[in-house]
C-alpha cells in the first residue's frame, strides 16, 4: 500500500528526515516511536502533503503510484488521512457544514455521487456513536470549545466517516486521559480492515497495549533505526530511548552532534 | 453641474427653515478634506471636487401594518439627533421631505426602506426620521439600491422609554454613498444595528448613538468587504451620557486586492454615567499585501466605575486551518473560500431575518466567498 524510499525532507532549508524507509502491506498497523524532534511530525504532515516540507531526495509510493505531486486535498482523494496532533478550531464553520464538504469533495473527486443531506446526516450520526462523540457537537463550530479528549474523538470520528485506506495518527494519545484514551482507540480498532493500513505515531507504548500494532520502528535523528514486532514498544518503555542511541552508536546520534 | 458645495447656495426646499439655516452656517466652513481628522483616511475628493445634478430622493417603503408612514416637508425631531456638520449638513440643507416612522405597537414584520439609486452623476439626499414610541418593538431593514449615482442619507432613530429597535442596514453594490446614522436613546430601550457594507468605490456610515438611559443598551455590529477600486468606511461613536448604559461595537472586515477600509470606533462614558460599560472590537482578515485597513478603536472614559474593553487585529488566513481543511479533501480555494466566509459570519449570523441572511450569501457568493453552494 505504501512505500518510502529514502526520504530527506527539509523544513526552512533545516535537513529533518534523512534517508527514511518504510514499507507498509495492506491491512498491517505499524508504530512509529521516537524522542522528541525525531521527525515523527515531519514524517505525518510530508505524508499529508502539507506545504513548507520540502522533499529533496526520495519518494513516496501509495498503491504505485508517486504522492509527490499531488497536493494534501488531492492525497485525501486517494485515501490518505492525517488524525492530527493538534486539531485547529474553526469557529464560524460547523462541524457538520464542514465534513459534508469534505465527504463531498471526496466523492466528487473520485467520480461518485455526492450524498443528499439527510443520507450524509444518518451517515454522521451513525459514526458518531462510534466514537461517543455527542451529535450535539456536529453542530458545534470545528473543534470550537472542544475539550481534548473530544478534539481527538473528533479526529477519529472524522477517519470513519471519510473511510480512508491510510491512516496516519499523530500522537493521538497526546492530551488524553485514560477513560478518553479506550474510546479513541476502540474507535481506531473498529476501523482496522484488510484493505486499510495505518501508521501510528507516538511517544509512549501506552497506546500501544490498546492499539496492538503489528510492526514497530524507532525512528531517530531522521531515520529509522530499528524496526521489530509490538514487543519492541515494551522494550523501549523499559529501557528509554537512550538505551537504543548508545547500543547504535553514531547512527543515531541527534541532530547536530 | 454645480459642484457639490455649491448646491447649499441654491434655493431650499420648503420647510425645516431653521435647520437649514443651522446647516447653512456649518457649511460655511466646506466639506471636510483630508485635514479633517474624522476624514483623514477616506477618498473624499472623489465626492467633493466632482459635479453633480441634483435629482429628488426616491425612497420606497413597506411597513407592516401599526407602523405609521409619514412623508412630511419637515418634522420638529428632525435634526434633534443627528449634527448638521459636514455632508449630513448637505442633507439637512437640501433635503425635499422627510419620511417619517412611527411605532407604538409590537410586530415582527419589518419595516423596509429602500433608497432608490440615482443616475451617474447624480446627487440625492434621502432623509428618514424613525420615532419608537414608549416600549415599542420595530423591525427595520434599511438598503441602499445597487446603482452608479451618489446618495447622502441621513437617518434619525430616537428610542423613548423601553423601546426596542432592531435595524439592519444594507449597502450592497453600491458606488458612491455618504449615510449618516444617529441614534437617540431613553430609558431602559434596546437597539441594534447591523451595517453591511460589501464594495463601493466610497461607501461611509457615520454611526453615532446617545445613550441616554439609564438602563440603555446599544449594539453596533458590521461587517465589509472590499477589493481593488473599493473602499468601505465605519465611523462610530457611542456617547454614554447617563448612567448604567452597555454599548457594544463588533465590526469585521474582510480585504482583498487593493481594497481599503476604514473603522473608527470611538466609546465616550461622561462622568454622567457611571456604572457603564464599553466593549469594542475590530477584526480585519487581509487576503491581499496591496490591501489598507486603518483601524482606531478608542475609548474615553471620565468615570472610574466603568467596564470597558477594546481591540483590534488584523491578519491573514491561519494556515494551519487551510491544511486542516485540505487535509480532509477540500480543494485549497475552497478552503480558503470557507475560512473567509466563517469569519464574516459572526455578523452575519445575527440577522433575525432569513431572507436578508439569504441575500447577504448570495451578495458574498457573488463576491466570490460564499459557502451557501455548500448545501
Amino acid at each position: 500500500m505504501l512505500r518510502i524510499q529514502n526520504l530527506h525532507v527539509e523544513v526552512h532549508g533545516k535537513p529533518i528526515l534523512k534517508g527514511l524507509d518504510l514499507t507498509i502491506g495492506a491491512g498491517e498497523v505499524h508504530a512509529i516511536m521516537g524522542p522528541n524532534g525525531s521527525g515523527k511530525s515531519t514524517l505525518s504532515y510530508v505524508l499529508a502533503g502539507r506545504d513548507g516540507y520540502e522533499v529533496t531526495k526520495g519518494d513516496i509510493l501509495f498503491e504505485g503510484e508517486s504522492l509527490l505531486e499531488e497536493d494534501a486535498s488531492e492525497r485525501a482523494a486517494k485515501g490518505v488521512f492525517l488524525a492530527m496532533q493538534y486539531p485547529v478550531s474553526i469557529p464560524g464553520v460547523s462541524n457538520l457544514q464542514f465534513l459534508r464538504t469534505a465527504h463531498g469533495s471526496l466523492r466528487k473527486a473520485r467520480g461518485e455521487e455526492e450524498l443528499s443531506a439527510a443520507e450524509f446526516m444518518k451517515l454522521a450520526r451513525a459514526k458518531a456513536k462510534t466514537v461517543e462523540l455527542p451529535t450535539e457537537l456536529l453542530k458545534r463550530a470545528v473543534n470550537d470549545g472542544f475539550s481534548g479528549g473530544e478534539k481527538k474523538r473528533n479526529e477519529i470520528f472524522q477517519m470513519a466517516l471519510l473511510e480512508p485506506k491510510l491512516c496516519v495518527l499523530d500522537e493521538t494519545d497526546s492530551g488524553l486521559d485514560i477513560d478518553a484514551l479506550k474510546i479513541v482507540s476502540a474507535g481506531v480498532n473498529a476501523l482496522r480492515d484488510p484493505a486499510r493500513s495505518m501508521i501510528v505515531i507516538t511517544h509512549y507504548q501506552r497506546l500501544l497495549d490498546h492499539i496492538v500494532p503489528d510492526h514497530v520502528h524507532v525512528l531517530m535523528n531522521g531515520t529509522i533505526v530499528k524496526s521489530g514486532g509490538k514487543e519492541l514498544a515494551h522494550e523501549l518503555e523499559a529501557q528509554g530511548y537512550d538505551e537504543v542511541r548508545k547500543s547504535l552508536g553514531g547512527a543515531a546520534a541527534p541532530a547536530g552532534a | 453641474m454645480p459642484a457639490l458645495l455649491d448646491l447649499w447656495r441654491a434655493d431650499a426646499p420648503d420647510g425645516a427653515d431653521a435647520l437649514r439655516a443651522r446647516s447653512r452656517e456649518a457649511l460655511e466652513g466646506g466639506l471636510p478634506s483630508k485635514r479633517v481628522e474624522s476624514w483623514r483616511f477616506t477618498p473624499v475628493k472623489g465626492l467633493v471636487d466632482v459635479s453633480f445634478d441634483e435629482v429628488p430622493a426616491t425612497v420606497r417603503v413597506e411597513a407592516p401594518s401599526g407602523v405609521s408612514v409619514e412623508r412630511v416637508a419637515s418634522h420638529a425631531q428632525v435634526g434633534t439627533v443627528a449634527p448638521v456638520e459636514h455632508f449630513a449638513g448637505l442633507n439637512a440643507a437640501r433635503f425635499s421631505e422627510v419620511l417619517v416612522i412611527r411605532a407604538t405597537g409590537a410586530s415582527d414584520e419589518p419595516v423596509v426602506i429602500t433608497y432608490e439609486a440615482p443616475g451617474e452623476g447624480q446627487v440625492a439626499h434621502p432623509r428618514v426620521l424613525v420615532i419608537a414610541e414608549r416600549t415599542s418593538e420595530l423591525r427595520l431593514i434599511e438598503r441602499a439600491a445597487p446603482g452608479a449615482g451618489f446618495v447622502n442619507a441621513v437617518t434619525e432613530v430616537v428610542l423613548a422609554d423601553g423601546a426596542h429597535v432592531d435595524h439592519v442596514r444594507l449597502h450592497l453594490g453600491l458606488d458612491r454613498h455618504v449615510g449618516m446614522l444617529a441614534v437617540q436613546q431613553g430609558r431602559d430601550s434596546h437597539y441594534t444595528a447591523r451595517v453591511f457594507s460589501f464594495g463601493g468605490a466610497l461607501v461611509r456610515l457615520d454611526l453615532r448613538a446617545s445613550l441616554q438611559g439609564p438602563g440603555a443598551t446599544c449594539r453596533a455590529e458590521g461587517a465589509y468587504h472590499v477589493t481593488d477600486g473599493e473602499c468601505v468606511d465605519v465611523h462610530a461613536v457611542l456617547d454614554h451620557v447617563g448612567p448604567q448604559n452597555t454599548s457594544h461595537q463588533f465590526f469585521r472586515g474582510v480585504l482583498d486586492g487593493k481594497g481599503r477600509a476604514i473603522f473608527d470606533g470611538q466609546s465616550l462614558v461622561k462622568r454622567t454615567a457611571p456604572g457603564s460599560e464599553a466593549h469594542q472590537s475590530n477584526g480585519n482578515l487581509l487576503l491581499s499585501d496591496r490591501a489598507t485597513i486603518h483601524t482606531k478603536p478608542h475609548l474615553e472614559i471620565d468615570h472610574d466605575d466603568v467596564v470597558a474593553s477594546h481591540g483590534a487585529t488584523s491578519g491573514a488566513l491561519d494556515e494551519d486551518a487551510i491544511f486542516y481543511l485540505r487535509s480532509r479533501g477540500i480543494p485549497e480555494a475552497q478552503a480558503r473560500a470557507m475560512l473567509t466566509d466563517a469569519f464574516l459570519r459572526a455578523v452575519i449570523e445575527g440577522v433575525r431575518q432569513d431572507e436578508v441572511r439569504e441575500e447577504l450569501d448570495a451578495e458574498l457568493a457573488r463576491r466570490g466567498l460564499s459557502q451557501s453552494h455548500w448545501g
